[in-house]
């Protein structure tokens, strides 16, 4: 009946059927909701407002009322330099530090919703009487997910960021090193995202989707006293520095000093892909 | 029945949750362009049927086909010439029921745009959702939200419809509309829907097919059904003393049963035939030729379906699925 419309048909797209559609309409809930603006607000209060608190007004409460701040001084004595610099590269590390376990935080509880949210209200069962693959179904949240983290989260957040560190310090950092110092936040976010995701096709409990990233992510000074082997294999190092002889990688990117290892890149890129995979190989099994 | 006029076809399907057989051996032909109505008590393996049928949930034993395509193995194929309704629809509620209805079609069609449109107005216009068409669905009514489940099931012109229990939250209208819809569709389309509402199916259905505890109790057009081997009754009005008579009728070949009750003077009677044929040449002459017996009434009466569905479901299957 329908081929006697005067519709098109979609083509079949195999493992990718219904993926442009469903990208759409997530897509759509992230941007034409209220939900870019919530998060993009929210993690502008949180992650730069604290960074603003640490280089624009915890410098100033240090400095007793009645006395030239230590910033000035420093400017008078010719070293204003060196110290607006550390003050930047505090900024850095606070942002980045920050960014990689508040806002983490916060993907794992929007990605957890956005699977067992819609399994257990019944959304999925109809989207998936639909002619669609369920590799889509997975794909289109992952991705749609993906970019609104990256804008939201990730490049809204850096480059307001950028902008609070110069003017408050009058250092910028280069440009490209920064790009790609957010590029590593971005990924240590997709890494968690997809850890929920997947942990979200294994079980309906929301519990253990949030629980055991949060577990990780908040836990993990504890693990690498423990195995500091284990930070090769996990992002933590990207954005946060793992101990006081290693920095974050990308604090190292953005000053240009040279980075010990890119393992942690790898390991991080693998368990994406990995954590995809296992989420649309479960996803095929779910029985609705 | 050619096997190539078949939609539905499958053989011994089964599912097991666990410890539970939630379908036994299930063995379905539903022809093309029929009204099918697949009926059972809650709990009869209705939804988890229709469920093996689209691809949700898998068989563990058996096997199954629509259009040919397999249950297991093309369920996006099967998927692509189905509309489907679920018993419970869930939809995003932040859409309204225009989105719904593109966001749908989207999975069927890539244009032109202007005649998805149009396509989308007119589904709006067959269910009668035109004035709350641009609303978010969570101010949706029970009944609003089963006509845009109507209204996403079809909206994709679909060679099969399958209704899981579409007029169960309906009022007496909305139930009286939805049947007229699938009135309407059905020489388009094939339509398999479940309910338990047989007063419904005995209306629109053609074929009927009756599920009780997992397992297949009966399946035949309904007219079959419904004047199955010794179902045909006769219903006569009598006053007098009916002692002989009685005696005489039961003593027939073709008689089944008979059966009388008695009030205000008045004897009503319900016979039981095997032959309804001799039945219509014997019966009121031979009730007639006792002495003393005068027929007020006399007709032919076919079981409704709730007394053949009582039959072969029994009374004690209201479990909850």
């Amino acid at each position: 009946m329908a081929s006697n419309s005067e519709l098109q048909l979609i083509r079949n797209r195999g493992r990718l059927q219904g993926f442009e559609n469903l990208l759409r309409k997530e897509n759509r809930l992230w941007w034409r909701t209220s939900r870019w603006w919530v998060q993009t607000l929210i993690w502008l209060a949180i992650v730069n407002g604290i960074l603003f608190m640490v280089i624009g007004i915890a410098p100033k409460m240090e400095d007793p009322p009645g006395q030239a701040s230590n910033t000035q001084s420093a400017q008078a004595s010719g070293g204003g330099g060196d110290s607006q610099q550390s003050l930047a590269i505090l900024g850095l590390t606070v942002f980045l530090k920050m960014a990689g376990i508040a806002i983490a935080i916060g993907v794992v509880v929007l990605a957890q919703d956005t699977l067992i949210g819609e399994k257990q209200s019944g959304t999925a069962a109809w989207v998936l009487s639909k002619p669609i693959s369920r590799s889509a179904f997975i794909l289109s949240k992952v991705i749609s997910g993906a970019f609104g983290i990256l804008m939201t989260m990730a490049v809204v957040q850096g480059g307001f960021a950028y902008i609070l560190v110069f003017l408050i310090t009058g250092k910028a950092f280069p440009v490209v090193p920064f790009a790609g110092a957010i590029g590593m936040l971005f990924l240590s976010l997709l890494f968690w995202l997809t850890l929920a995701v997947m942990l979200s096709t294994l079980s309906n409990m929301r519990g253990l989707a949030i629980g055991v990233p949060l577990f990780l992510i908040l836990g993990f000074t504890l693990f690498v006293e423990i195995a500091p082997w284990i930070a090769d294999y996990m992002p933590w190092s990207l954005t946060s520095a793992v101990s006081s002889s290693q920095p974050a990688l990308a604090v190292s990117l953005v000053l240009g000093q040279p980075i010990p290892t890119l393992m942690p890149l790898i390991a991080t890129v693998i368990g994406c892909i990995l954590f995809t995979m296992v989420a649309i190989w479960r996803f095929q099994k779910e029985e609705f | 029945m050619k096997n190539n006029d078949l939609v539905i076809e499958t053989h011994g399907l089964g599912k097991a949750y666990k410890k539970v057989q939630a379908l036994k051996s299930l063995d379905l032909k539903v022809a093309e362009h029929s009204i099918f109505g697949f009926l059972g008590p809650n709990g009869a393996g209705k939804t988890t049927a229709i469920k093996l049928l689209l691809g949700l949930a898998r068989p563990t034993s058996g096997s199954g086909s629509v259009f040919g395509f397999d249950i297991q193995r093309q369920s996006v194929e099967i998927r692509q010439r189905v509309g489907y309704l679920a018993q419970d629809p869930r939809y995003y509620e932040s859409m309204t029921a225009r989105d719904t209805l593109r966001f749908t079609l989207g999975f069927f069609f890539e244009g032109p745009k202007d005649k998805i449109e149009e396509r989308i107005e007119e589904t709006i216009e067959l269910v009668g959702l035109a004035d709350k068409a641009d609303r978010p669905i969570r101010g949706f009514s029970g009944g609003e939200r089963q006509r845009l489940g109507i209204a996403q099931a079809q909206v994709n012109y679909p060679d099969l419809l399958i209704l899981d229990e579409p007029a169960a939250s309906l009022d007496p209208m909305g139930r009286h509309d939805v049947l007229e819809v699938m009135e309407r569709l059905r020489k388009y389309t094939t339509i398999f829907y479940s309910t338990h509402i047989l007063e419904d199916v005995q209306r629109v259905s053609d074929t009927v097919c009756i599920l009780n505890r997992g397992e297949l109790v009966a399946q035949a057009p309904i007219q079959e059904l419904l004047a199955g081997s010794g179902m045909v009754l006769f219903r006569l009005q009598t006053r007098g003393d009916i002692q002989q008579a009685r005696s005489l009728i039961a003593g027939q070949p073709w008689v089944t049963t008979v059966q009388v009750e008695h009030s205000n003077g008045r004897a009503e009677w319900q016979v039981s035939v095997s032959d309804p044929n001799a039945a219509e040449d014997l019966l009121l002459d031979l009730v007639m030729s006792s002495p003393g017996v005068k027929v007020t009434s006399f007709g032919q009466s076919k079981y409704d379906l709730e007394e053949v569905f009582m039959t072969l479901v029994g009374g004690n299957s209201h479990g909850k699925q």
